[in-house]
C-alpha cells in the first residue's frame, strides 16, 4: 500500500525525466550519428560526426574554454563568494545593505548584465576605457573585447563578481555553526583567520560542494555572456561548448554535429557530477569515522 | 480512500496538462477565411516598417487589401532580426507551419526550402506577359527541379558610398580609381586623422564580405567568379591578401561589430566609406549633401568592365504549398501585384529598394529622380557586368565559419593563403 503511494506520487516526477531528459537525450544521442541540415532526409554516417569535432579546432578551443570557465568558478567565484561570506557573517556596519547589493545581478537577466558589460568594455563608449583616460591612464585603454588576448577574461569577469548567490548559500551554512564554536575558539586565542580557516571552513564544506555543483553546471550552460559580448569572437577566442553547439545548428545547418558537440557536453557534465559525488561521499566518511 | 482518489486524479491531472499538445500533428495550412469571407493569407517578412522600404511595402499591401476587399486579405508578421527570420522560416517549414507567403536569402547551396516539397510551384501560372517581368537569368537561377518554387524580387547592388567632405579634408579630389591608389587614399585619410572603412565581422560579417568581392572579381574576373566552382585559387588568395591590407583601414571596433554599429560609423562621419545596399539612402539623411556614390575600383587590366557591381542575394518571394486552387490562385494574384511595374516604381522610388523585376528607366518620375536615390539609379542603370555577393555562393557551413576567418585573416592569425584553404575545405 505504502509503496503503491509512493510510486504514485513519483509518477509526475518521473513523467518530467523521462518526457524532458531522457527523451530528448536519447534523441540527441541517435541524431549525432546523423548528418541532417534540420529540413529533408537524415543521413546515416556512423561515428563521422564525433571524428569531425575532433578534428575541429573551434571545438578544441570551446572545450578549451569551457574547462577555463569551470576553473575560473572553481579557483575565482566559489572562493570569492566564501571571502564575501565570511566578511558579512562578522556582520560589519552595513552588512544587510551588502548583501542585497551583492544579490541584486543574480536576480537580472544574464542578457542584460551582458550588455551592461559589453558597454563596459567598448571600445569608444565604454566606461572603463573612458574612466582610464579621466584618470590620466588612457595608455591604458585598450579594444577589450575585440582583441583573442583579453576577451576572453571579459567574458568571464562579470560571471566571477557577481558571487551573490554563491555567498548566500554559503551565509546560509554559516548561520548554522553554533555561535560557542566561535566563542571557544577566541577564548583559546585563535585570530579572526585561524577562526575563519580552522573553525568556519571545515563547518561550511557542505555548502562548498552545493556551491561547486551549481556553478560548474552554470559554466557548462552558459551561453549570454560570450554570445552578446563577442559573439565567440574574435577569431572564435570566446567560443564555449553551448555556443558550438548554436553555432553548429543554427548558423551551419549541422545538426548532427551539434548533436555530437551536444553530447560530449552531456557527458563531461556527468563526469563532474560523478566527481563531484565522490568528494561528497569522501566528506561524509571522513566525519562518520 | 478519497486521499487516494484525489491523488490519483491530481496526478493524472497533472501528467496530462504537461504532456497536453506533445502528441498533436501540426496540420497541413487550410484555407482561412476572414469574417467577411476573403481568403486570408499570411505573410511573413523582415522589412521594418520603420524603414523607407518596410513603409513602402506595407502601403502597397495595404493598397492590394482595399483593392481586393471581401476577396483577398493580406495579414503580415514583420521580423526585422533577418538572421533570426532566416531560421523561424525553415523551422516553419520543417513543422509545416509554412506562411502563406514569405521572402528568403536565396543560396544555391542550401536549396533544402526548395527541395522541402512543401513550396508552391508558379510554373502553371508563369505566363510570357508575368515573366518578362524579370530580369536576365533571374528567374532561371530559381528555377529547381524543374519547378518555380520562388519569385525574383528584390536584387540590389551593394556600391561605394563615400563622405566627399572627408574625403576632401585628407586633400583628395576624386575618389580613387584602382586599388592601388585607393590604398594611397586610405594612407592620406588615417593621416587626417580619418578612419577610412566601416566594416564589421559579427553575424554576417556583410561590409566586410562586400569589400572581400569585389576584390575577388577585380582579380578573377567577373565571368569567371560568376562560372563558380572551387574557390582554392590563387586570384582568391591575392583577394584575401588584399582584404588583409585595406582592413587595417578600418575602425578598432570593426572585429565584433555588427551591421547597425558599422554603418552608424559611417552615418556619424567617423568613417570616410562604406560599401551598402540602396536602403542605406535612408539612413544618410543627416549627411547627405556630403556623401556621394563611387563607381568601385579596379586594376585596370581588362578583367572586369568599367562598370562592374556586386549585387547582394536574391531574396525572392515564396509561398507554402496549398491544395486550395482558390488559395494559389490569391496568392498568383497578390506576386503579380507586388512584381508589377507600378509597384515595382513605388518600391523603388519611395522604399530605395532595387528589385528584378523591372523598373522602366524612362518613366518620367524615375528620370526626375535626384540626390542619391537618383545618383544609385544611373549607376545601376549603366551597369556592365555584375556578380553576387561571394558568401551567397557558399554552403551554409562555409558561411557560418567565414566571420570567424576574416577575424582571424584581420589579426592576421591565418595568412591569405591559409584564409582560402580553409574556406575552401568549409565549402566542400
Amino acid at each position: 500500500m505504502k509503496k503503491r503511494q509512493t510510486l504514485l506520487y513519483m509518477a509526475p516526477a518521473v513523467v518530467l525525466i523521462v518526457a524532458f531528459f531522457l527523451f530528448p537525450l536519447c534523441y540527441l544521442i541517435y541524431l549525432s550519428f546523423f548528418e541532417w541540415n534540420g529540413l529533408g532526409e537524415k543521413i546515416f554516417i556512423g561515428i563521422d560526426n564525433f571524428k569531425y569535432i575532433v578534428s575541429d579546432p573551434v571545438f578544441r578551443t570551446a572545450l578549451k574554454n569551457t574547462i577555463i570557465w569551470l576553473l575560473a568558478a572553481l579557483f575565482i567565484h566559489i572562493p570569492f563568494g566564501l571571502l564575501l561570506a565570511l566578511i558579512l557573517n562578522r556582520k560589519p556596519k552595513g552588512w544587510k545593505f551588502m548583501r542585497v547589493m551583492y544579490f541584486i545581478p543574480n536576480v537580472i537577466s544574464t542578457t542584460a548584465v551582458a550588455f551592461l558589460w559589453y558597454f563596459i568594455y567598448h571600445v569608444d563608449v565604454g566606461l572603463l576605457n573612458n574612466m582610464l583616460k579621466a584618470v590620466g591612464l588612457g595608455r591604458l585603454t585598450h579594444a577589450w573585447l575585440n582583441d583573442p588576448g583579453t576577451a576572453l577574461v571579459c567574458n568571464i569577469v562579470p560571471f566571477v563578481l557577481y558571487a551573490g548567490l554563491t555567498m548566500i548559500i554559503f551565509l546560509t551554512q554559516l548561520s548554522t555553526i553554533p555561535k560557542e564554536l566561535y566563542e571557544a575558539a577566541v577564548v583559546d586565542g585563535a585570530t579572526s583567520i585561524q577562526v575563519d580557516l580552522k573553525v568556519y571552513l571545515p563547518l561550511v564544506k557542505p555548502a562548498i560542494i552545493t556551491n561547486i555543483m551549481l556553478n560548474l553546471a552554470f559554466c557548462l550552460r552558459t551561453f549570454e555572456y560570450p554570445f552578446l559580448m563577442t559573439g565567440g569572437g574574435p577569431a572564435n577566442s570566446t567560443m564555449n561548448l553551448s555556443l558550438y553547439i548554436y553555432k553548429e545548428m543554427v548558423g551551419a545547418n549541422r545538426y548532427g554535429i551539434s548533436m555530437a558537440a551536444g553530447l560530449v557536453t552531456v557527458l563531461l557534465g556527468m563526469v563532474i557530477m560523478v566527481f563531484v559525488n565522490i568528494l561528497q561521499k569522501e566528506r561524509k566518511s571522513h566525519y562518520e569515522k | 480512500m478519497k486521499k487516494r482518489v484525489l491523488s490519483i486524479l491530481m496526478t493524472a491531472a497533472m501528467v496530462i496538462s504537461l504532456t497536453a499538445g506533445c502528441g498533436q500533428k501540426a496540420d497541413k495550412k487550410g484555407t482561412q477565411k476572414s469574417d467577411s469571407g476573403a481568403i486570408v493569407l499570411d505573410m511573413y517578412h523582415s522589412w521594418s516598417t520603420d524603414s523607407e522600404r518596410g513603409a513602402a511595402l506595407n502601403a502597397l499591401i495595404e493598397q492590394f487589401n482595399k483593392d481586393n476587399e471581401g476577396e483577398i486579405e493580406v495579414k503580415v508578421t514583420v521580423n526585422p532580426d533577418f538572421p533570426a527570420y532566416q531560421e523561424k522560416v525553415k523551422t516553419m517549414i520543417s513543422t509545416d507551419t509554412t506562411p502563406d507567403i514569405f521572402h528568403y536569402n536565396f543560396n544555391p547551396n542550401d536549396l533544402s526550402r526548395q527541395e522541402s516539397g512543401k513550396l508552391m510551384d508558379f510554373s502553371d501560372y508563369m505566363d510570357d506577359e508575368w515573366k518578362a517581368r524579370f530580369g536576365e537569368g533571374d528567374l532561371e537561377t530559381l528555377t529547381v527541379n524543374e519547378e518555380i518554387t520562388s519569385i525574383p524580387f528584390e536584387k540590389a547592388g551593394a556600391v561605394m558610398y563615400y563622405n566627399k567632405d572627408l574625403f576632401s579634408k585628407a586633400g583628395i579630389s576624386e575618389f580613387p580609381a584602382t586599388w592601388d591608389e585607393m590604398t594611397e587614399d586610405c594612407k592620406k585619410l588615417e593621416k587626417a586623422g580619418i578612419t577610412p572603412f566601416s566594416l564589421y565581422t559579427a553575424d554576417d560579417a556583410w561590409y566586410t564580405c562586400n569589400l572581400f568581392t569585389y576584390l575577388a572579381a577585380s582579380y578573377a574576373g567577373v565571368d569567371k567568379l560568376n562560372e563558380g566552382g572551387d574557390i582554392d585559387t590563387d586570384e582568391m588568395k591575392d583577394a584575401a591578401a588584399k582584404l588583409a591590407e585595406l582592413t587595417k583601414y578600418t575602425t578598432s571596433d570593426a572585429i565584433g561589430a555588427n551591421y547597425s554599429v558599422a554603418m552608424n560609423n559611417f552615418v556619424s562621419e567617423k568613417t570616410a566609406m562604406v560599401i551598402d545596399g540602396p536602403w542605406l539612402i535612408g539612413s544618410l539623411e543627416p549627411i547627405k549633401d556630403k556623401v556621394g556614390i563611387a563607381q568601385m575600383p579596379s586594376f585596370q587590366d581588362g578583367k572586369v568592365a568599367e562598370n562592374y557591381v556586386v549585387t547582394d542575394a536574391q531574396t525572392p518571394w515564396a509561398a507554402a504549398k496549398t491544395d486550395d486552387k482558390e488559395k494559389e490562385k490569391a496568392i498568383v494574384k497578390f506576386m503579380k501585384f507586388i512584381t508589377s511595374e507600378d509597384s515595382v516604381k513605388q518600391l523603388t522610388l519611395e522604399g530605395a529598394v532595387f528589385l528584378s523585376p523591372k523598373l522602366d528607366m524612362e518613366d518620367s518620375d524615375v528620370k526626375a529622380t535626384t540626390g542619391l536615390l537618383g545618383e544609385y539609379l544611373q549607376l545601376n542603370s549603366k551597369v556592365e557586368q555584375s556578380t553576387v555577393n561571394i558568401q551567397r555562393n557558399l554552403t551554409t557551413a562555409a558561411n557560418s565559419k567565414l566571420p570567424s576567418l576574416l577575424e582571424s585573416l584581420m589579426l592576421g592569425n591565418v595568412t591569405p593563403d591559409e584564409f582560402v584553404d580553409q574556406l575552401a575545405a568549409e565549402n566542400k
